[in-house]
């Protein structure tokens, strides 16, 4: 690696986040020196070490998500085995389910795996900001009784917030599960589930947690029995068995897990949880700008929210002088501005807000940005577009 | 070689590694000492973490355990090889 690989400026937060904090750095290395071994799998000094690592992970992780027992935050791959897990092992042939326009292939490719299984898949539009209006979600809901509601927290493509507290309240009052998609939540957002109401909620640990890459999680309301994806070794308890433990987390995490990035995503909330009011303020400001100034440069069309509306710091725009790509490319080329153009694995957002021709331009703000950052990169924007 | 003195002590077994760790945890801010050892096949299974106590110190365990809500499966006495 070189530091030639290295933008000038950062802006693809959203994709996921760089730099990441020093302390996520130092927690992966100490646990890959001195706590190698397997978690769980012995009681020797380095095993133990490395079984606390993960411990003390899970504990500090569901501090930050307001899980009340720690037992039910699941450590996986990534968000996107996540929803997996949470629509795959939840939906049956024959069940039916209310989903936002808005989600992510996360969530539309499994759940166009489950429309061949015979679950029916129902969508509910959302504006063109984006924005899930709850009382579409209620209609669609009498329509014919739902098993689950499927709902990001907020939208990739648009950073638009949506309303997943009263998404659940009717929801439930319906007799259906919640289960959400907080890639783009957590961190970005004060996230408390509890609070929330929900039945699930996916998290992705690499991007606003500002952990590292392969390390996900997933909350599991206590009750909630979903079958697992995967069956195999836990360590614990119950080898003899020839079927997976019923007790979370095992239940959900067989195999050796990620215990490095796990101690990455650890150090990561404990992070967010000291930094993150500060980093949230900064965050908003440097989207709020570029949802005021992005509209001021000749042919821009900012999407999605404004300044004023509630969103996370993902900024999308199109122009009618250049398409996305060339304006990514051009913007990288000339300045080292490094932003992400196409669908972002949403084509169901881009077609509800009706860039699916096109795509977009993505501008992902985080922790490590600044007001310079903006101003190069609208400075950049004008010169591309002159 | 003087043999060693016959020693008992007791350990408790836990359905999850997270269990176990929790219980460690809780017990270690308790002051009540306690040793991860692998599981004894007499606490019902070959595999995973208990917790090795002193039997003095059996009863101030599993009253703090049982004050933080954290479940054991099983408890047994045991003679040090």
């Amino acid at each position: 690696m070189s530091a030639r690989t290295r933008p000038a400026v950062y802006l693809d937060n959203a994709a996921t986040s760089w730099p990441k904090p020093p302390v996520v750095l130092d927690a992966i290395v100490d646990v890959m020196e001195h706590a190698g071994a397997n978690p769980g799998r012995g009681t020797y000094a380095m095993a133990m070490a490395a079984s606390r690592a993960v411990f003390e992970a899970r504990r500090d992780c569901a501090a930050l998500l307001g899980v009340p027992d720690a037992r039910d935050l699941l450590f996986l791959s990534g968000c996107t085995e996540a929803c997996n897990l949470m629509l795959k092992g939840l939906l049956r042939s024959g069940d039916r389910v209310v989903v936002s326009s808005m989600e992510h292939n996360a969530v539309t490719r499994p759940l166009h795996v489950l429309g061949e299984r015979g679950v029916v898949v129902d969508v509910v539009q959302a504006d063109p900001t984006g924005l899930v209006d709850v009382d579409a979600v209620e209609r669609a809901l009498a329509a014919a009784p739902a098993r689950a509601v499927v709902c990001q927290h907020a939208s990739n493509v648009t950073g638009t917030v949506q309303p997943i507290g009263d998404i659940a309240d009717v929801a439930h009052a319906a007799g259906a599960f919640v289960l959400v998609d907080g890639a783009q939540g957590v961190g970005h957002l004060e996230v408390d589930v509890a609070a929330l109401d929900v039945d699930a909620y996916a998290c992705s640990g690499h991007k606003a947690l500002l952990g590292p890459q392969g390390v996900g999680l997933l909350y599991l309301r206590p009750g909630l029995d979903i079958s697992p994806l995967l069956e195999g070794g836990t360590g614990a308890s119950g080898s003899e068995e020839p079927g997976q433990p019923k007790e979370r987390p095992e239940r959900y995490e067989a195999g050796t897990p990620n215990t490095p990035g796990i101690a990455g995503a650890g150090a990561a909330a404990r992070f967010i949880a000291a930094e993150g009011a500060e980093i949230r303020a900064l965050e908003q400001r440097l989207a709020r700008r570029l949802r005021e100034e992005l509209p001021s440069i000749p042919g821009v069309r900012l999407l999605g929210p404004g300044p004023d509306d509630l969103a996370v710091p993902v900024v999308s725009f199109v122009s009618d002088r250049a398409q996305p790509d060339r304006i990514a490319f051009e913007l990288d080329r000339r300045f080292g501005i490094a932003v992400r153009s196409g669908l972002h694995c949403a084509p169901w957002a881009h077609r509800t807000i009706g860039t699916l021709g096109t795509g977009a331009v993505r501008v992902g703000i985080g922790h490590g940005n600044s007001d310079a950052d903006i101003d190069t990169l609208l400075a950049g924007l004008t010169e591309v577009l002159a | 070689m003087t043999p060693r003195p016959a020693h008992t002590f007791a350990a408790l077994g836990f359905a999850t590694t997270h269990d176990a760790l929790a219980a460690e945890a809780s017990l270690k801010a308790a002051g009540v000492p306690a040793v991860p050892i692998p599981t004894p096949r007499e606490l019902g299974s070959l595999c995973g973490i208990a917790l090795r106590l002193e039997l003095a110190d059996v009863a101030a365990a599993e009253s703090e355990l049982a004050a933080r809500g954290i479940s054991w499966t099983a408890r047994a006495e045991f003679e040090d090889v």
